[in-house]
């Protein structure tokens, strides 16, 4: 079982258009769900004229009304407290309050059944499989377990995987790093800040070489970083081991996964989710490699507050190449590349910070922290 | 390695879900029979998404 490279073969290596058509399936039944169970996806419906019945082709999908989080921040706003009638289940039926960081405005909550926490682990068995975590594995999680989804799910799918879970809640990172040493731990999940940080500690502070202590491989989240090749080097450097990333959101689920053979990119988890692609100025569906757009998302399986054709402002690529792994769910060439709020015009370029994280993060002389000034000077904008 | 056989996963599926039912029929009254039962559910309901199928079915 363990030398099987897909945690499951039958979807992830799928024909392309069989997992069309099934996606198609499982979106007509998510929109019934919708429809009859969340005052607030019916009325977005009726306003659109559509009705469940209407949706027979991927023409019909993509006439179904986007959601973003003005749209969830608005929902929440009504009864049932404090979920709003985008709920979809009775409040009995809902297991696990978690919450958005509030980030780009006020925080959404978000509702799971118990069915939803069994989804949300699944999502992170493809993730953590795909990296190689087998039960052989000591993952140690050096996440202040709380009211964000953040690695959560990554517990429990670490768990379902058959592999030994140390959770490093409150410890401080010095006495993380001592665990780590002490447990001879060979797997680790963080943010790509937290992980350069814990490696800085444990140089620092500790005199310790986190290359020299038994980490085989991390999982990385929260930040676009361990899809920036230079940081993704700078971190592999530090701790000798590999770096894997993955993407997802408190609203969206756990979407996308490098897996063991860093093909410099994320597979988008097409079983579960639909990944759509949209130009940023035209609206136009971009189905073709190496045109960057912004990311429509459903979460083809989510109970308690569905997620449909949310726009998440990621900004994504698909990659012209197939992946050497063998899945059939397509690459999204370098994770995501940042979101359309970040993106500044800077001399008539659009420019992401991760492509400046990039650069910045290439010079081993400079350190991990930088700040991006775009100063006006009359009609040009420099960099700064 | 072999080839998993996907039909007869599903048929066996199928048949652990009429069964998962009919416990958390007999189960009214017992909750510590029910919740579990609940979760069981939770699980097979997974096994049917890794099948190509959906929670909504």
């Amino acid at each position: 079982m363990n030398s099987q490279p897909y945690w499951n073969p039958y979807l992830e290596t799928m024909p392309l258009e069989r997992l069309r058509d099934l996606q198609l399936a499982k979106f007509k039944r998510l929109i019934s769900w919708a429809y009859q169970k969340s005052p607030y996806y019916r009325e977005l419906y009726r306003e659109a004229g559509l009705k469940p019945a209407d949706i027979h082709t991927w023409d019909d999908v993509r006439r179904v009304p986007q959601t973003d989080k003005a749209c969830l921040n608005q929902a929440q706003e009504t009864e049932p407290f404090p979920y709003g009638g985008r709920l979809c289940v009775p409040l009995t039926g809902v297991a696990e309050f978690r919450q958005t960081s509030g980030t780009t405005g006020s925080p959404v909550y978000q509702a799971d059944t118990w069915q939803d926490w069994e989804w949300w682990s699944e999502a992170w068995c493809y993730i953590l499989w795909s990296q190689g975590y087998r039960p052989a594995d000591r993952v140690f999680i050096p996440f202040g377990y709380n009211i964000f989804v953040a690695f959560w799910a990554g517990h429990y799918a670490a768990e379902k995987l058959g592999c030994e879970v140390v959770p490093g809640g409150v410890l401080d990172t010095a006495a993380r790093i001592l665990k780590i040493r002490e447990l001879k731990a060979t797997a680790l999940m963080g943010t790509p800040t937290y992980i350069l940080n814990m490696a800085h500690t444990a140089l620092d502070k500790l005199n310790i070489d986190p290359a020299e202590l038994t980490v085989e491989r991390i999982t990385c989240a929260g930040e676009p970083g361990a899809s920036i090749p230079s940081t993704k080097k700078r971190m592999e450097d530090a701790w000798g081991a590999k770096v894997f990333d993955h993407a997802g959101a408190t609203e969206i689920g756990a979407w996308g996964y490098e897996c063991i053979d860093q093909p410099g990119g994320i597979h988008a988890n097409e079983g579960m989710f639909l990944v759509e692609l949209e130009d940023i100025v035209t609206g136009e569906i971009i189905d073709e490699p190496n045109r960057p757009g912004k990311m429509i998302i459903t979460a083809l399986d989510r109970q308690a507050q569905p997620c449909i054709r949310f726009d998440s402002k990621d900004i994504i690529e698909w990659s012209a190449d197939p992946c050497s792994c063998g899945r059939s769910y397509r690459l999204v060439k370098g994770g995501v590349q940042g979101r359309e709020d970040d993106i500044t015009k800077v001399k008539g370029v659009l420019l992401s910070p991760t492509a400046i994280e990039e650069v910045v993060r290439g010079f081993p002389e400079l350190s991990d922290e930088y700040e991006v000034v775009v100063d006006r000077n009359g009609d040009t904008n420099p960099l700064l | 390695m072999g080839e998993p056989d996907i039909e007869k996963i599903k048929e066996r599926l199928a048949g652990l879900l009429v069964d998962v039912d009919q416990l958390e029929k007999e189960a009214d009254g017992f909750p510590a029979v029910y919740a579990n039962a609940a979760r069981i559910r939770a699980a097979l309901n997974m096994i049917r998404v890794n099948l190509g199928g959906s929670v909504f079915e």
